[in-house]
């Protein structure tokens, strides 16, 4: 008897659970098809006639940190030169790099020891000196002890001379209008605090000294499996969540954040993985309890290329630091959950995210363990196991082809119809394999959080294929965003 | 069993959907592509003279053909303007442009707004005149421009009234709609709003000012200054008197030195390094010891800048410094100045 009704308690359980899940992020995505069109239009018209300079552009920081950078570093920085941006400097942070990175930086922008002198508005490990570049005068490099990504991105908010800063990982690839698509909802509302844009993977594609050149698609199974995933997160799960005011994520591999907002929160915290995601959920608490008037905003267009792992062990790694991250990030605002002036984050998104996102992955592996056991052990019958897998792998495949046919009304970066059929096909390997795998390493990822386990975890090795003379590159830079598409 | 099998059945409308699109759209580039092509040597052609054997236009082709032409229209000055129009009257862009506004679609009221603005089409002022009340701000702001261009004096007050009143229109826009429309409509648009904005309006538009003649901006401006206590305002305002270079304000300029506000005195400091005389020397050195970073810094930028200001003059200043913070802010600027000299 008592069987029994763990039994009905469990299948009633995951009913509810996986119809949730799918009813809340089909909603999700309902609002992106809602903001999608007419942004579409908008842009059809922006960016079918001549761009004009009004002269009231908000000048830019570019902050970019790198650690151990020093086969990268130069063709980033040269593609950062070339943004189509009319006002804006860029500051690359040398966080205490062993290898080469500051002498290649030296050789290649014919740099100068400045005597700066700065507000230090924000602690961070001692800076040992500012260069500033002969050729390019809107290029500046600091050098400091090495104290991780918040630190070295605290440091050059410090000595950053713009009213925005905008962050980006060393070896992103950026279309050249990026930062003029990303900074538009600063240029539309003065009351915006970050915003962020669309991150997808490079791997497959075209690119030359650090632009791409032609989209493709990757060969590698686990490539092509994360492109589906991006899909999903960045095009409905932040575009729908935009609509709302409610963004509980800006990657940090290029986010666009008001200068005095993030110093006014005290900056980044630098004792954490996920501090991107830290930063936007402590903007939305401080702007909500104190009951100004503000907006975090997501553009869908795609500004900036990265890199995806292509073999389990780094995968693992990275899913693994990317759910302590937003374990961290939400256990130090856990106040927002529910709090009277939480506003729509406080009572829907960070709600959502903790059930979802957080216990999701325990809830997933959970229920496969108990049902796969059961089973085996006669407790549950097939019937159930079947019903457990289908509403997984179904709820799993319906999100995916939403977000197919979201870029397929929106920006159709991959060509052909081929791509659509691949596309597919892979949903339908992730929903029942990826996805599981996924939910054990997030799992791990949590365990690690509540246990406090070492923070290491980030170093894998990347292929790196695309950058100029980077072939044997090997290792993940430390410095990789927590949060790209989580 | 019920809900898996309608599970698979709305994903595989939902693919099936998706490759209907893709097969939409991938023939419709190809045939865009193709359109452009034609049609690019055909309005070059008008912009010189009248082009002979202009092909049919499909319904389908008339957003991409108006596309284009506003294209070309926003890329010329002068004269080829109006032989776009002639050759857009000739070939019935008009017309589908009007047929464009009355679809229910913001992608087509859009363009055709465009169009008909550069056209100056008066008789559908009255429906652009309802879709710039919209609560949407792009297609309100879109809407109003387009109502400039057909007719300025009758559109006046909604370009007045939406500065005043549309918090939501994006300053930059704003600021590029006022450039096309030149410094007469600007600067009267302007004065009549700040004679009567107040608070977060009057911070927006103040701005703005730096867009029209000095001759109508510098009495605003030195009215504001002196009626407006608000700091972002008086900083707005001299820093705009700076960009001016209003030579004759550089006194009530250093009437705000000990301005409360941080801003403000970082904005005196800016703007007394463009009008400022060797008598600034001064308030600047003074300045250079304020407890605030960027007023420090502006004040340092500054004295570089003054008429006689040289190394040796600022490494002299800076040796007779008492203040740790001057000296320091002040050798930085000697440094970016005159390099490893400094």
């Amino acid at each position: 008897m008592i069987q029994a009704d763990f039994v009905a308690f469990f299948q009633m359980f995951f009913v509810i659970y996986f119809s949730a899940l799918t009813l809340g992020y089909l909603l999700l995505n309902w609002m992106a098809f809602v903001q999608i069109i007419p942004y579409m239009h908008r842009r059809s018209l922006e960016k079918g006639l001549p761009q004009t300079v009004s002269g009231f552009e908000i000048p830019v920081s570019v902050l970019v940190p790198a650690h151990n950078e020093s086969k990268t570093i130069v063709d980033a920085v040269k593609a950062l030169l070339h943004l189509k941006y009319p006002d804006y400097e860029i500051v690359v942070i040398n966080d205490g790099s062993t290898d080469s990175t500051l002498d290649v930086l030296k050789d290649e922008f014919k740099l100068t020891p400045l005597r700066d002198v700065y507000w230090e508005r924000l602690r961070t490990r001692r800076v040992r000196a500012i260069y500033g570049s002969r050729t390019h005068p809107n290029l500046r490099v600091l050098d400091k002890e090495n104290g991780g990504k918040g630190d070295a991105l605290n440091a050059g908010i410090n000595i950053a001379h713009h009213p925005v800063i905008c962050t980006i990982d060393s070896d992103s690839i950026l279309p050249r209008d990026s930062l003029q698509n990303v900074i538009q909802p600063f240029l539309e509302d003065p009351t915006t605090v970050a915003s962020g844009g669309t991150v997808r993977i490079i791997n497959g594609c075209r690119v030359a000294d650090g632009y791409l050149l032609e989209t493709g698609i990757p060969s590698n199974l686990l490539a092509l499996i994360q492109i589906v995933e991006y899909l999903r997160a960045f095009l409905f799960g932040r575009l729908g969540w935009s609509s709302l005011n409610a963004l509980m994520v800006i990657s940090g591999a290029y986010s666009v954040l008001d200068k005095e907002a993030v110093i006014e929160v005290g900056g980044y915290r630098t004792d954490l993985m996920g501090e991107d995601m830290e930063l936007v959920l402590r903007l939305h608490s401080h702007m909500r309890k104190s009951g100004r008037k503000y907006r975090i905003s997501y553009v869908p267009d795609p500004i900036c290329w990265t890199e995806a792992p292509e073999n389990l062990r780094t995968l693992g790694r990275q899913r693994i630091r990317w759910q302590r991250g937003l374990a961290e990030a939400m256990w130090l605002n856990l106040s927002l959950l529910f709090h009277p002036r939480g506003g729509v984050i406080g009572w829907l998104a960070f709600p959502f995210y903790l059930v979802f996102e957080f216990f999701g992955p325990v809830v997933e592996s959970f229920g496969l363990v108990l049902t796969v056991f059961g089973w085996l052990l006669g407790v549950i019958s097939l019937d159930v196991l079947l019903l457990f897998l289908t509403l997984a792998i179904g709820s799993n495949l319906l999100l995916s082809i939403s977000a197919l046919l979201l870029e397929e009304i929106s920006f159709r970066a991959y060509p052909g119809k081929r791509s659509i059929l691949i596309f597919f096909l892979v949903s339908f390997v992730e929903a029942p394999f990826y996805r599981m795998l996924n939910s054990f390493w997030r799992v791990a990822g949590l365990v690690g959080w509540a246990f406090n386990w070492r923070k290491s975890w980030g170093q894998g090795s990347r292929k790196g294929r695309w950058l100029k003379g980077t072939q044997d590159k090997e290792g993940l830079s430390p410095y990789q965003t927590s949060d790209k598409a989580s | 069993m019920w809900g898996v099998i309608s599970l698979l059945e709305t994903v595989g409308a939902l693919l099936v959907l998706t490759f209907v699109f893709r097969i939409i759209f991938s023939a419709e580039e190809k045939h865009y592509k193709k359109f452009i092509e034609t049609w690019r040597h055909i309005i070059v052609e008008s912009l010189v003279k009248t082009p002979e054997n202009v092909p049919t236009i499909a319904s389908r082709d008339i957003y991409p053909l108006l596309k284009l032409w506003n294209y070309f229209h926003e890329s010329v000055r002068g004269a080829p303007k109006q032989r776009l129009n002639d050759f857009a009257r000739k070939v019935g862009i008009d017309k589908f442009a009007e047929r464009l506004l009355a679809r229910l679609s913001a992608r087509d009221k859009l363009i055709a707004m465009a169009t008909l603005g550069h056209l100056r089409q008066k008789s559908v002022l009255p429906a652009i005149e309802q879709i710039a009340a919209t609560d949407d701000p792009y297609i309100s702001l879109v809407a109003v421009r387009a109502m400039m261009m057909i007719d300025p004096e009758e559109s006046y007050s909604w370009l007045v009234e939406g500065m005043r009143s549309r918090s939501n229109w994006s300053p930059v826009r704003v600021a590029l709609l006022l450039k096309e429309m030149g410094p007469d409509i600007a600067a009267r648009s302007l004065t009549e709003v700040i004679q009567s904005a107040e608070g977060n309006n009057l911070r927006r538009v103040v701005g703005f000012l730096k867009l029209i003649s000095p001759e109508i901006s510098l009495p605003h401006l030195r009215s504001l200054l002196g009626r407006s206590e608000e700091e972002e305002i008086v900083a707005t305002c001299l820093k705009t008197i700076g960009h001016m270079k209003s030579f004759e304000d550089v006194q009530l300029v250093r009437s705000f030195k000990d301005h409360s506000s941080h801003k403000v005195r970082a904005q005196v400091a800016s703007a007394l390094g463009i009008l400022g005389t060797d008598e600034d020397q001064s308030i600047l050195a003074n300045l250079l010891g304020d407890r605030h970073y960027i007023v420090r810094r502006a004040a340092a930028e500054s004295l570089a800048r003054l008429p006689s200001s040289s190394m040796e003059s600022l490494q002299q200043l800076a040796t007779s410094l008492s203040d740790d913070y001057s000296r320091d802010i002040l050798r930085q600027e000697i440094f970016r100045q005159y390099g490893g000299a400094g």
